[in-house]
């Protein structure tokens, strides 16, 4: 029983990534609307995009 | 639940990849017993520089001005175009020893280096404090005012200055924390998931097929594991880059 | 004007174009064979590629510059492989031979 317990509070435990996971989704969906507004700021937009992406992922 | 615990003793420690081995050790009782101990950890460094200095060395094309110029427009966007310039050396070096560690983890039977604290604490407390000097030998005392922010109330002042401060002295461990614990989650992932598939493979004639699935998402995520290896090595350079600028510029 | 008058007349003369030396021609000869000796000893064709000195010279001729390839990148993976193999099968690897943990 104990053990049973241990291994679903391991799963448990591994929701926490759930946070990590919409964050990296909002990042990329803030860069595609930025990227379809303007277009130009592309390079820019996207090395936000890449430390906004770390920044998530460090996290999780 | 004894076939349970029996399945689960199946499955080594995913935390043994990163244990830390002496290979070479000198123990001599001179100078208060001094131990100079080549580790494993020691050694993989070794062949990481080696390998940096001899492609650095050897390439004379395509390798080396791609990484270039990536690092050359970091820098150059991130801190100055003219006063920025002489840092470049500092950085393109961080980029190439963190992104050659990252890779020789990559490989199977290789060892992460920077998936330890130990190494990447040394490297980020070491660029903030010397960030720090850097912005007190050129401003003086007035570097100070990093902490101040521009046009609040004073009443708020002491309040802000404190946080202020508190993010500016969590820089030393967010830098150093976020490439390890990237580096290592992203390992241990890849230890269970393989080592699942391993267990479900070798059970059975028709497990061996169904843990293909499960293998598919092995590879998947080695993908990424390589991609977070660039990725981690450039935002470490990125931040260096705009904790420089703020000891310059102050904002 | 008498200086004039000089120049006009060796203008007058013509020059000495041939001589009973220089119908023989017998020097120029020799010499030209020598120089077309030279010139047929030297080496033909494009320019052979220039070795690279050093140690790894040979290395970098192989597989940078001109014709680049991945090659390297795999060399260290085999490199590393091995000596990583040989590290785990030391410190793990022979002690769960016969036993799974």
């Amino acid at each position: 029983m104990i053990q049973a317990s241990k291994i679903i509070g391991t799963g448990l435990a591994t929701t926490g990534l759930i946070g990590a996971g919409v964050g990296i989704g909002v990042v990329f969906g803030a860069l595609i609307l930025g990227v379809a507004r303007n277009p130009s700021l592309r390079g820019q937009l996207f090395s936000y995009a890449i430390l906004g992406f770390a920044f998530a992922e460090a996290t999780g | 639940m004894v076939s349970l615990s029996n399945s689960l003793s199946f499955i080594s420690s995913p935390l043994d990849q990163f244990e830390i081995r002496t290979l070479l050790s000198l123990d001599a009782p001179i100078l208060a017993n001094m131990e100079i101990t080549v580790t494993n950890i020691g050694f993989y460094l070794i062949v990481g520089v080696s390998i940096a200095f001899i492609l650095n060395g050897l390439a004379t094309n395509y390798y080396q001005i791609t990484i270039y110029a990536t690092i050359h427009s970091i820098v150059v966007n991130q801190i100055n175009r003219t006063k920025g310039q002489i840092y470049f050396p500092f950085i393109f070096s961080l980029f190439i020893f963190i992104l050659v560690n990252n890779l020789i983890g990559m490989i199977p039977y290789g060892f992460a280096s920077t998936s330890h604290f130990v190494l990447t604490f040394s490297i980020s407390f070491t660029i903030v404090l010397g960030a720090t000097i850097l912005g007190l030998q050129k401003h003086g005392l007035e570097f100070f005012s990093l902490f101040v922010p521009a046009g609040c109330p004073l009443a708020l002042l002491p309040l802000l200055v404190l946080v202020e401060f508190l993010s500016y002295v969590s820089r030393n461990v967010s830098l150093g924390l976020r490439l390890a614990a990237n580096i290592v989650a992203g390992h241990l992932l890849l230890h269970i998931l393989s080592s699942l598939t391993y267990n479900i493979m070798t059970s059975g004639f028709i497990f061996f097929f169904m843990a293909l699935l499960p293998l598919s998402f092995v590879i998947a995520f080695s993908g990424l594991e390589l991609a977070i290896a660039f990725i981690q090595s450039q935002v470490f350079v990125v931040l260096t880059c705009s904790y420089i600028k703020d000891a310059l510029e102050l904002h | 004007m008498s200086f004039i008058a000089k120049r006009g007349i060796s203008t007058l003369i013509p020059p000495k174009v041939a001589s009973p030396a220089g119908l023989g021609a017998a020097k120029d000869a020799v010499r030209m064979s020598r120089v077309v000796d030279f010139y047929t000893k030297l080496p033909k064709g494009p320019a052979p590629p220039r070795k690279t000195p050093g140690l790894l010279g040979g290395y970098q001729d192989k597989y940078f510059g001109k014709k680049a390839s991945g090659m390297p990148i795999v060399h260290v993976i085999v490199g590393i492989m091995a000596i990583g193999y040989a590290q785990a099968y030391y410190f793990h690897i022979r002690h769960h031979k016969n036993n799974a943990h």
